[in-house]
C-alpha cells in the first residue's frame, strides 16, 4: 500500500530535482528552498528513499542527495531492519557519498554536511557505534580542506566523535596541526560560523586534557577565551572552568588570560566560576588539608560541572608541587622527614608519589629503602647535546613556514576589495602626515 | 558654630575616634597580641611623653598586657583629668572596671585599697565638659572678633587655638579641620610648617597615614624650607623622623630607617609623638633589618648624628655593632632582651615580629655568604636554636630565593648552589620563543574571526537592504 502512493510524489520530487540542476546551475538557491520544502514529504517515506539516491546523480544534483542523506540518517522510525545496520549502512552511504563528490562541491555545501554529519555521529552514537564515524569524518576534514592548517566545520564533530568513542588517539594527528585560517571558503560573504571555531578548541583542550597534554590543552583553552566574541557562551564559561583547573595542576598559578582577551571576559566569568577560583589560593598556600576543604565545601559544584576527576588531580598535583619545591631545597633527606613535611597522610603514599614523579622524569632522585632516605640528584638537563639542537632547529623550520602562512595571509587582506577601499577613503579623508597608518580594520 | 551643635557631635564620634587600636583592628593591620612582662616603669615612661602620646601610650600598653593593665589605666586616667577629654575619662573607666570586675575574686584588701581614689567621678566630667563648651564658645566668639577685625596673625593662633582645645577634649577629626583652616592665614613659612606640623601630629593619632605623609611632604615643598637654614635647622629633624614614623606605619621598613637616620639630636624634640630615645630604636631596627652591610657601615656605623641617638640606647648599638661583627648570637640574644619592651610601643609593636624575623633571615643570609658548605650544627648553636628549626628555617630561605643552596639533610650540611647560567639562557630563551609564538597564533585567529564576523555583518546589512526594498515595492503597490 505505502510503496504504492510514495512513489509518485518521490518520482516527483526527482523529476524537479533534475530540471532545477539542469536548467540553472550557477544559482541554487530555488533547490535550496526547494528542498526545504519538501523535508516533510521525504521525512515520511524514509523507507522508499534508497531509491531516490539511485536516482540521481551524485556530480549533479550533490545538494539534493546530500538532504537526502540527511534525512535518512536523522530517521526516526526505521520499519523492518535493525537500528545498527540501519545507521551503519547510511553512514557507508554517506562515506560513499563523500569520497565520489568534488572537493569544490563539498566546499560550496559544507554548512550542510555539517548538520548532515552532526545527525549521523548522533544516531550512531545512539547505536553505540561512534567509533565509525571517525574515519567517515577524517576523509571530509581532508576533502574540505585545501591547505593543512584550514579549520574546517566537521573538526569539532571529529573530536566529539573521538570523545564519544574514547579513542583520543586519532584526535591528536589533527588536533597537532596548528590552524591559521578558518573556513575553506574564501568567497565573500561565506561566513565561518565562530560556534565551530569554539566548540573546537573546547573539545581540543578537553582531549589534550584527557592525554595529560596540559600545555597545549593550556593553549587550547586560552584561545577559546581570548579570542574575541561578542557574546558569552556557556562554551566559554566551562572552557574557563578547565583552564583554570588545568593551569594549577600543570603550572602551579593561574595566568592572566592574555592582554588580547577584552577585560570584559574575567569581570564576567569570575563571578560564576567562583567555586574554582577559590582553589586557586588554597592551592598556593601549599597545605592540602586547606585544599581538600575548599574542594569539599565545592563538591557540588564539580559534580554537576563534571570535574572531579580534574579537582581530584589538583589535590595530587599539590603533594607534586610541594615535593619539588624540597628536591630544590634538599640534597637528600629520609623519607620520614619528607612525609611531614609536605603534609602527606602516610609514608606509604609519600613513596608512591615519589616513584610517579621520578618515572615521570619530573625529579631525578634515587631512593634507598634500606636507610629510608631519598638522594636528590641535579637534573642532567644541560642543552648540550645534539637532541637540543635538533629541537631548536625544528622549530625555527616550523617558525619559518609560519611567518610564510602569515605573508600570504597578509598578501590576502591587501588585495582583499573592501581593505583597499577603505584605505583609499583614508587616504582621501586624511592629511598626509597620517597617511602611512594604515589599520587592517575592514 | 555653637557649643551645643558641637558637643553632640563629639559624643558620637568618640568611640571610633578615640581608639586607635580599634581602627587597626578594623583594617585588618595589625594581629593582636599578649606581651608577658614583669618589670616594666611605667611611670619612667609615662614621664618621657607629654600630651596625647602619653595617653595613648598607656592605652596601647593597657590593650596589650593584662599584668600592666591596671596600672597603666590608673596612669592614664591621672593624666586624662589634666586634660578635657571627658569621653576618653569614661571609656577608660569602663575598661577598668570591666577589669577589675573579671579579677575580683583574685584581688586582695590591699588592691582595692589603690583603686579606691579612681571612683568613677561624674561631677568632673559635668563641670570638664561644662567647662570645654564654656571655652569653645569663648574661642569662637574671639576668633570672630580677630576676624572682623582681619588681622591675619590673630585669625591663625585663634584657629590654632580652637584646634589646641579639640584636642584637649579629645576630638581630633575636629582638631584637624581647625588647624587646617589657619592655613589661609599663613604668613611666613614658620606658620605654613607649624601649621602641618600640628595636622601631622593629630593625623598620626588618627592613623591617617596617608594625610601624614601628605603633610609632610607640604612642610618640607614650603618655598623657604630648603634656603632658609634656620627653619631647615629645627625642622628637618623633626619632619624626618615623622616621615620615618609614618613609613613605618606602612611598612617601608628601608624608607623608615632612611628618615630615621637623617634626624639631628640636637634639633629633635618632639616629646608629644615620641623621644629620642624611640628614634634610636625606630631607626636601628628598622636599619637592622634592611641594609645590607655596606649600608650598616656607611650609614650606621660611620654616621656621627645618628650615633649620638644611639649612644642614647646602648643595647640597641650594640646589637648593630655585633651583627655587624658577625656575632650573630650575641645580637639575637640583646634584640630578644629587649623584646617585650619593644613589643609595648604603640608605634613599632605591631611591627616586631616582622622585624625580627627580617633581621634573623639576614643574618642567616649573611652567615651563609662566604661558605660553600656549612656545618648546620654549629649554624645552629650561633642561632641559638634546634637542627630542625634550623632546617626548616632554611628551607623556607631557600624555597623563597634568598639562599641559594641546598640542605644535606642526613649529614646536616649546607651546601651552596651553583647556578648554570647558559642552562638558564637556553630555557628563558625557549620559553619566551614558545610564548611569543602562541601569542602570534592567538593574534591570527582572532583576525580571522574578525573577518568573518565583518563578512556577517555585511551580508546582514544586505539583508537589511533587501528587506527595506521589498517594504518600498509594498507600500507603493
Amino acid at each position: 500500500m505505502e510503496n504504492a502512493i510514495a512513489v509518485p510524489l518521490l518520482d516527483q520530487f526527482v523529476l524537479s530535482v533534475r530540471n532545477h540542476s539542469t536548467s540553472k546551475q550557477i544559482d541554487n538557491r530555488d533547490l535550496v528552498d526547494y528542498l526545504a520544502k519538501q523535508t516533510e514529504t521525504l521525512q515520511s517515506y524514509v523507507s522508499n528513499l534508497d531509491s531516490v539516491l539511485e536516482a540521481l546523480d551524485v556530480h549533479q544534483n550533490a545538494l539534493a542527495v546530500l538532504t537526502v542523506l540527511g534525512i535518512k540518517t536523522s530517521a526516526q522510525q526505521l520499519g523492518d531492519i535493525s537500528a545498527v545496520q540501519y545507521h551503519t549502512v547510511t553512514a557507508t552511504q554517506i562515506h560513499d557519498f563523500v569520497i565520489s563528490v568534488s572537493d569544490r562541491q563539498l566546499r560550496d555545501m559544507a554548512d550542510l554536511l555539517y548538520n548532515v554529519m552532526k545527525s549521523m555521529l548522533k544516531s550512531l552514537g545512539s547505536v553505540g557505534k561512534p567509533m565509525f564515524a571517525i574515519p567517515i569524518l577524517k576523509n571530509a576534514i581532508f576533502k574540505l580542506q585545501d591547505k593543512p592548517y584550514q579549520l574546517t566545520q566537521l573538526h569539532c564533530l571529529f573530536c566529539q566523535a573521538c570523545l564519544m568513542s574514547n579513542n583520543l588517539k586519532p584526535a591528536i594527528n589533527l588536533l597537532d596541526q596548528n590552524i591559521y585560517v578558518l573556513g575553506s571558503n574564501d568567497d565573500p560573504g561565506i561566513i565561518f560560523d565562530s560556534k565551530f571555531f569554539l566548540h573546537y578548541y573546547y573539545l581540543g583542550g578537553v582531549i589534550y586534557t584527557a592525554m595529560k597534554n596540559y600545555s597545549k590543552a593550556i593553549s587550547f583553552f586560552e584561545i577559546a577565551l581570548s579570542t574575541l566574541l561578542p557574546v558569552m557562551s556557556q562554551v566559554m564559561i566551562e572552557s574557563y572552568k578547565k583552564f583554570v583547573l588545568v593551569s594549577i595542576i600543570h603550572l602551579g598559578i593561574v595566568p592572566a588570560l592574555p592582554k588580547l582577551s577584552p577585560p570584559l571576559v574575567e569581570r564576567v566569568l569570575k563571578p560564576v566560576c567562583q567555586a574554582y577560583l577559590d582553589i586557586i589560593p588554597a592551592y598556593q598556600n601549599g597545605d592540602p588539608a586547606d585544599l581538600q576543604s575548599i574542594i569539599t565545601k565545592h563538591n557540588d559544584v564539580y559534580q554537576r560541572d563534571k570535574n572531579t576527576g580534574l579537582v581530584k588531580q589538583v589535590l595530587k598535583a599539590l603533594y607534586r608541587k610541594n615535593i619539588l619545591k624540597l628536591t630544590n631545597t634538599f640534597l637528600n633527606l629520609s623519607i620520614s622527614d619528607l612525609t611531614q613535611k609536605v603534609n602527606i597522610p602516610s609514608i606509604t603514599e609519600t613513596e608512591e608519589h615519589l616513584m610517579a614523579l621520578i618515572e615521570a622524569g619530573e625529579i631525578h632522585a634515587k631512593i634507598n629503602p634500606k636507610d629510608g632516605t631519598i638522594i636528590f640528584n641535579d637534573p642532567s638537563k644541560k642543552f648540550e647535546d645534539s637532541n637540543v639542537l635538533k629541537q631548536i632547529l625544528d622549530k625555527v623550520t616550523n617558525k619559518i613556514s609560519f611567518s610564510n602562512t602569515l605573508r600570504l595571509l597578509d598578501e590576502a587582506i591587501s588585495i582583499n576589495p573592501l581593505f583597499i577601499k577603505k584605505i583609499s577613503c583614508e587616504d582621501e579623508g586624511l592629511s598626509l602626515g597620517q597617511g602611512s597608518s594604515k589599520t587592517y580594520q575592514v | 558654630m555653637s557649643a551645643n551643635d558641637l558637643q553632640p557631635a563629639v559624643v558620637y564620634q568618640a568611640p571610633g575616634d578615640i581608639d586607635p587600636m580599634q581602627e587597626e583592628n578594623d583594617n585588618n593591620e595589625e594581629e593582636t597580641y599578649e606581651v608577658d612582662i614583669d618589670i616594666f616603669d611605667l611611670e619612667t615612661y609615662a614621664n618621657n611623653y607629654s600630651g596625647l602620646a602619653r595617653i595613648y601610650r598607656l592605652m596601647y600598653i593597657a590593650d596589650h598586657s593584662s599584668k600592666l593593665r591596671p596600672d597603666a589605666l590608673r596612669l592614664a586616667i591621672s593624666h586624662i583629668i589634666t586634660t578635657m577629654n571627658t569621653n576618653l575619662y569614661q571609656v577608660l573607666h569602663q575598661k577598668l572596671q570591666q577589669f577589675q570586675g573579671n579579677l575580683l575574686p583574685d584581688v586582695t584588701g590591699a588592691n582595692n585599697v589603690d583603686v579606691a581614689p579612681l571612683t568613677y567621678n561624674a561631677s568632673w566630667v559635668e563641670t570638664t565638659t561644662q567647662k570645654a563648651s564654656i571655652k569653645l564658645e569663648k574661642l569662637d566668639s574671639d576668633l570672630k572678633n580677630y576676624k572682623s577685625n582681619s588681622i591675619k596673625e590673630s585669625i591663625r593662633r585663634g584657629h590654632n587655638e580652637i584646634g589646641d582645645h579639640h584636642v584637649s577634649c579629645g576630638d581630633l577629626i575636629e582638631a584637624t579641620k581647625s588647624y587646617s583652616k589657619a592655613r589661609d592665614y599663613c604668613t611666613s613659612s614658620y606658620h605654613v610648617i607649624s601649621m602641618c606640623l600640628n595636622i601631622i601630629k593629630v593625623g598620626i593619632y588618627l592613623q591617617n597615614w596617608s594625610h601624614v605623609e601628605n603633610y609632610i611632604i607640604k612642610a618640607e615643598t614650603t618655598p623657604d624650607y630648603t634656603e632658609n637654614p634656620d627653619i631647615l635647622k629645627n625642622y628637618s629633624s623633626t619632619l624626618k623622623c615623622l616621615a620615618g614614623l609614618a613609613d613605618l606605619a606602612n611598612r617601608k621598613y628601608k624608607s623608615a630607617a632612611h628618615n630615621f637616620l637623617r634626624a639631628n639630636l640636637d634639633h629633635c624634640n618632639s616629646t608629644e609623638v615620641m623621644t629620642t630615645n624611640d628614634v634610636a630604636i625606630y631607626g636601628g631596627l628598622c636599619a637592622l633589618a634592611t641594609f645590607n652591610r655596606l649600608e650598616l657601615q656607611n650609614n650606621i656605623i660611620c654616621n656621627n648624628s645618628f650615633k649620638s641617638f644611639l649612644e642614647l640606647e646602648p643595647e640597641i648599638r650594640d646589637a648593630i655593632f655585633k651583627f655587624y661583627e658577625s656575632k650573630y648570637e650575641v645580637c639575637l640574644t640583646i634584640l630578644n632582651k629587649r623584646k617585650p619592651s619593644l613589643l609595648l610601643d604603640m608605634f613599632i609593636g605591631s611591627h616586631i615580629k616582622q622585624l625580627y624575623s627580617n633581621i634573623r633571615s639576614k643574618a642567616m643570609i649573611q652567615y651563609f655568604t662566604p661558605y660553600d658548605s656549612a656545618d648546620m650544627r654549629k649554624m645552629a648553636l650561633c642561632f641559638n636554636t634546634s637542627l630542625p628549626d634550623l632546617e626548616d628555617e632554611l628551607m623556607k630561605l631557600i624555597i623563597d630565593g634568598h639562599i641559594k643552596a641546598r640542605i644535606d639533610s642526613i649529614n646536616k650540611i649546607l651546601f651552596a648552589k651553583h647556578t648554570d647560567k647558559r642552562v638558564e639562557t637556553f630555557q628563558k630563551a625557549l620559553c619566551m620563543a614558545e610564548q611569543y609564538s602562541k601569542q602570534m597564533h592567538i593574534l591570527i585567529l582572532r583576525s580571522q574571526l574578525i573577518k568573518h564576523q565583518t563578512n556577517e555583518k555585511n551580508s546582514e546589512r544586505r539583508n537589511n537592504t533587501g528587506k527595506i526594498n521589498i517594504d518600498f515595492v509594498k507600500r507603493t503597490g
